[in-house]
């Protein structure tokens, strides 16, 4: 395979890519490794933007509850479908969405604004699914698997035909989110985040707490991974918005 | 005659995926094209990442469940009042409108007052003592300033007699 999982962490988290190329290596492979760190660094010493919800949050820090329940809100599909996509239970889904803004509510005066408040809501939100996973698995480990979970480990997907109503999304959203459920837990948030959420590099970097070209191998080792999964979907109709 | 540097196809993964970000310069760009030309299986990775990629975008968000914003927000409201002692920035604004009272009432309140005059040890014990038995007692000139050493070892052989008999 061209694309050798190894190979491209090596080019993607080579010291050369933090400025520190070795004397042996090519002209060639230097210029593309300092090529390759090119975006990192212009990322990072992008000015901080500023956070849209800052007013709002800032009321809430306060005290003032109206203002936390325009946060909740606002952002409570993005966490409930993040949560969703990550742990394909909706019941379980649920309660790690309303935990996280329960948190951010006791945490709210401690937020120093480093990053964006979605950033530190889908960080809290991926700490808790994180744990919810743990809790699954030690379930797992005693033996108390349910129907679900053996559902889980399916590869196929059946796709039925069907046009774009309630339905049929409910059916493609759950034939992807068993696809994403293959993954190994790292390579799904990343995915999911870049893919699914929408968060850009440098918001998932922080999410996950992982320097941005962990967070660039995941995505590509995620996405490789999911090719195959994915692929009857892919090929139906109407499987994308 | 320009010639293109050559990329493998390690290199050509992280390029593809700063493609599909839109982060490529000139340069990298061209690179990456004049690999994919003679590459089958980076052009085909490439078209993949991008499927994958347009399929996950097009997945169905899953909606908060109805009264998702209300049960939080009744789970918030009915918290322990002890937590609200926690909320140092709720109490402390409660109690400014008692710290502007208690500010008046020490500027306006109360003047100033006269010194009071100090209090000798020596006058509590003889007050104390007056109180007991009537009468100050011999040894208390030993808490006195300006005891002279007559009277002083006329006290110290009088509590010796007491202490005798």
């Amino acid at each position: 395979m061209v694309f050798s999982v190894v190979a491209y962490t090596a080019v993607i988290q080579s010291p050369a890519l933090v400025g520190a190329g070795t004397p042996d290596m090519s002209a060639d492979h230097a210029a593309a490794s300092q090529a390759v760190v090119a975006e990192p660094t212009r990322v990072s010493s992008r000015r901080r933007e500023v956070d849209p919800d800052a007013e709002v949050v800032g009321r809430a820090a306060g005290g003032d509850l109206v203002a936390f329940e325009q946060l909740v809100w606002q952002y409570q599909t993005r966490v409930v479908n993040y949560a969703t996509a990550i742990l394909r239970d909706s019941g379980e889904a649920e309660d790690v969405a309303q935990e996280t803004f329960i948190r951010a509510h006791r945490a709210l005066r401690r937020f120093r604004g480093d990053s964006s408040f979605k950033t530190w809501l889908y960080t809290i939100a991926t700490n808790l699914a994180r744990t919810a996973l743990e809790r699954r698995s030690r379930r797992e480990r005693v033996g108390d698997q349910s129907l679900d979970d053996e559902d889980r480990s399916m590869g196929a997907l059946d796709v039925p035909a069907g046009g774009p109503d309630a339905e049929s999304a409910l059916v493609t959203r759950d034939a992807i989110d068993r696809a994403l459920s293959a993954l190994p837990d790292t390579l799904r948030e990343a995915v999911v985040l870049r893919d699914v959420e929408g968060l850009d590099y440098k918001e998932i970097a922080v999410v996950i707490d992982a320097p941005i070209g962990t967070v660039e191998s995941r995505i590509f080792r995620g996405r490789q991974r999911l090719r195959s999964l994915l692929a009857p979907l892919r090929a139906a109709p109407g499987a994308s918005r | 005659m320009n010639t293109v540097p050559t990329t493998s196809c390690d290199e050509a993964a992280a390029l593809v995926l700063r493609r599909m970000e839109g982060w490529l310069d000139g340069d990298e760009g061209v690179r990456l094209d004049a690999h994919l030309e003679t590459c089958d299986a980076c052009r085909h990775e490439l078209a993949a990442q991008r499927e994958v990629a347009d399929v996950l975008a097009g997945r169905p968000d899953r909606a908060a469940p109805l009264g998702f914003t209300t049960r939080i927000m009744a789970r918030l409201e009915s918290k322990p009042a002890w937590l609200d002692l926690v909320n140092w920035q709720v109490w402390t604004f409660r109690l400014a409108p008692v710290a502007a009272v208690l500010v008046v009432v020490a500027a306006f309140g109360f003047g100033p007052t006269e010194a009071a005059e100090p209090i000798e040890f020596a006058d509590l014990v003889s007050e104390w003592a007056a109180e007991e038995t009537g009468s100050a007692p011999p040894f208390a000139v030993l808490w006195q300033d300006d005891v002279s050493d007559d009277l002083l070892l006329e006290t110290v052989l009088t509590a010796a007699d007491v202490a005798r008999r």
